[in-house]
């Protein structure tokens, strides 16, 4: 799992490439907990080139948008393929965080 | 003998990563849709990662049997593990329609296992937990 991470105004932005997988997730709480401390508020993440989630993957997102609620900020997920997004459907995670279809939604939802 | 998957994983978390890889290739060489190898792959991957968070109470190395058939519409998998007995069909499922917020957490990997293979079967003899897999060609 690589994470490239870009700084807005408004919202950070995580582009996650690869699976997101037990490993992949204890990154991205990693990664969560950075921006936190630095008090960004607002995370978008781009699921475009995230092939594959699981459930530990699931909780890992889960456990992050916890986290920024609690600094009344907002975890919001957009472009996923197919299947991931069947896995969301099918958990009823897609009703647990906001998942959207493209970045510009993603970004007039903040 | 292209459509037999056999391969031998070991009880760490990394090595469930490289066994995906492989049953990725596996499953393209066979000419699997996406769609189909993706819950293939999936249902495998949680039921292993189960076993290796759940089914050893040392800290010995183990092996852990995957064998994986492609027969015409057919896919059979089978999981062999020596750790603690556990029946995947016993295990409580999470409650879907109930919000996440709210859930017991827990049994959520089993969850999808099942939900993307056809049947699961489950014996325990000779000391190892076994698991038979059925998954059509989709």
């Amino acid at each position: 799992m690589k994470i490239i991470v870009s700084k807005e105004p408004n919202y950070t932005l995580f582009e996650l490439n690869g699976n997101l997988d037990l490993i992949a997730s204890e990154i991205f709480e990693k990664n969560v907990e950075a921006i936190i401390s630095e008090e960004a508020v607002n995370l978008l993440i781009d699921f475009t080139n995230v092939d594959f989630v699981n459930s530990a993957g699931l909780r890992g997102l889960f456990i992050a948008s916890n986290k920024l609620k609690l600094t009344n900020g907002k975890l919001v997920i957009f472009s996923l393929q197919p299947q991931v997004n069947e896995i969301f459907i099918i958990t009823g995670f897609n009703q647990a965080l906001n998942v959207l279809d493209t970045k510009a939604e993603a970004i007039e939802s903040i | 003998m292209n459509n037999n998957f056999i391969s031998e994983v070991k009880n760490s978390i990394p090595a469930i990563a490289d066994c995906r890889v492989e049953l990725l290739k596996f499953g393209r060489k066979n000419k699997l849709s996406k769609e189909c190898l993706f819950g293939l792959v999936l249902a495998v991957d949680e039921l292993l990662m189960n076993i290796v968070l759940y089914g050893y109470k040392d800290d010995r190395e183990h092996s852990i049997f995957l064998e994986i058939k492609i027969d015409g519409e057919n896919i059979y998998v089978q999981i062999v593990d020596d750790g603690i007995p556990f029946n995947p069909q016993s295990a409580p499922s999470p409650d879907i329609n109930t919000p996440v917020e709210t859930r017991t957490p827990g049994g959520l990997g089993i969850f999808l296992a099942k939900n993307y293979v056809n049947s699961i079967d489950y014996v325990f003899s000779e000391g190892k937990n076994r698991l038979k897999l059925h998954k059509f060609v989709c």
